[in-house]
């Protein structure tokens, strides 16, 4: 099944102007080590349940959602997920987190020396 | 295959817009697959810096690029609160897209609050009517084939106010659990390992506040509680913005169902004790209280708050 679309990984700068979700799918301590700087969701893949992630995470069932794990083969396994049960929008981000640094996409993480490309911007809170 | 609809998301169709910079959720809120494409628009973000005083419509043209192309038509554009960090783009978007902006009546308490701090009469209706509606508690009314009720839920401000939004013809479901919802609190409540909004705002109320959780967690449990807020850090996830009301009553670390009132308001005081005010409390209100008309200049009360 691959009712789903590969895209590269140069392409994670255009996805995140257009607002779309970038949905990384691997363990906690692979995304502590290195990790997208630009906006994305985490999820791990064994904890993954479609319609739940769409849900609580604001997106509707046309939303696009893009799919990255460490080289692309767990973000094939969870875009079949998705596509299993209905959703359409689906891309997988081709050779990973691996593919992202190698092509010139910022990365952070323990690893990285730019821990300022890690910290929030917010500006108080509500709660 | 279909996408299966089961009883937990039945209802309302709802897209969520997070703005990192003030952690605000918006919202746009819809009914899948009904003849017309009404949409209410609720709590929405007009970026704001307050070092140049220089606003950006960059939050605000994401929700309304979403409208546009799902093709929807905006029936309301609706406040749950006047609120204190971020400022509303209500009236930009009322001027692209149309539709009738609306707020709770408590906003009349909320303006009489503020004008001896902010002598704001001048540009400032005192009577409201920066807004084209405003909600009776209890007040039923419809965005398209969706059925809402706005409540009152105050605590983290005076006027604060929750949505409940359901489908309005659904002769196979028999009863409101059946059919699903969707509740829009603002800050009334936060998902359940953030807690509860602060009440320390003038006219805040802990007490209130516990009792408008009482009120929320006696929805359906297979609702769906859409927060004005997340506050993720530290906490292993990403925003998100959706908990089902059975998990509030299960687990919200300040006012789950087992959660007594004199705790919940010791913990309340204890945890809004010294809280710095949000970065942009002063020209939030401001421009909340005019309905998102901007004026020329946002006023700074000194040593007044």
């Amino acid at each position: 099944m691959s009712d789903y679309t590969v895209v590269p990984a140069q392409e994670v700068k255009r996805i995140v102007s257009s607002g779309a979700t970038i949905l990384d799918v691997r363990t906690p301590a692979e995304h502590d080590e290195q990790h997208l700087v630009a906006p994305h969701v985490f999820v791990p893949l064994d904890q993954l349940n479609p319609k739940d992630f769409m849900l609580r995470h604001g997106l509707d069932k046309e939303a696009p959602v893009y799919f990255l794990c460490r080289s692309g083969k767990r973000a094939r396994t969870a875009a079949d997920m998705f596509v299993s049960v209905g959703y359409k929008n689906l891309y997988v981000i081709e050779g990973g987190i691996l593919a992202c640094d190698s092509s010139g996409v910022p990365v952070a993480g323990t690893s990285c020396s730019n821990k300022a490309a890690c910290s929030s911007t917010q500006v108080g809170g509500c709660s | 295959m279909k996408i299966s609809d089961n009883s937990n998301t039945a209802g309302p169709e709802v897209r969520g817009f997070f703005d990192p910079v003030t952690a605000t959720w918006t919202y746009v809120v819809w009914a899948e697959g009904a003849a017309n494409k009404k949409c209410a628009i609720i709590d929405s973000v007009l970026d704001y810096d307050a070092a140049s005083g220089r606003t950006s419509t960059a939050s605000a043209d994401k929700v309304a690029y979403f409208v546009q192309s799902k093709g929807l038509q905006v029936e309301w554009i609706l406040e749950t609160h006047i609120h204190a960090d971020h400022l509303t783009a209500s009236c930009y978007l009322k001027e692209n897209l149309g539709g009738k902006s609306a707020i709770s009546a408590h906003i009349l308490d909320v303006l009489k609050t503020w004008q001896p701090i902010f002598h704001n009469e001048a540009d400032t209706p005192m009577d409201g009517s920066q807004f084209d509606h405003l909600f009776k508690d209890d007040e039923t009314f419809s965005i398209g084939a969706l059925e809402a009720r706005i409540i009152h839920t105050p605590g983290h401000t005076p006027a604060d106010t929750t949505y409940i939004i359901a489908s309005a013809k659904a002769p196979e479901y028999t009863s409101a659990a059946e059919r699903g919802g969707a509740v829009f609190v603002g800050d009334a409540m936060f998902l359940p390992d953030v807690g509860t909004g602060r009440c320390d705002f003038p006219g805040g109320s802990a007490v209130d506040s516990y009792n408008s959780t009482r009120k929320l967690l006696a929805l359906p449990d297979n609702y769906r509680m859409y927060i004005g807020h997340d506050y993720p850090e530290g906490k292993g996830r990403a925003a998100q913005c959706m908990a089902y009301i059975s998990e509030q009553k299960a687990s919200n670390i300040l006012a789950a169902a087992a959660a007594e009132k004199d705790t919940f308001v010791k913990s309340r005081a204890d945890s809004d004790k010294n809280k710095p005010m949000p970065e942009l409390l002063l020209p939030s209100l401001q421009v909340n209280l005019r309905g998102g008309v901007l004026a020329q200049y946002i006023k700074i009360p000194v040593n007044t708050l």
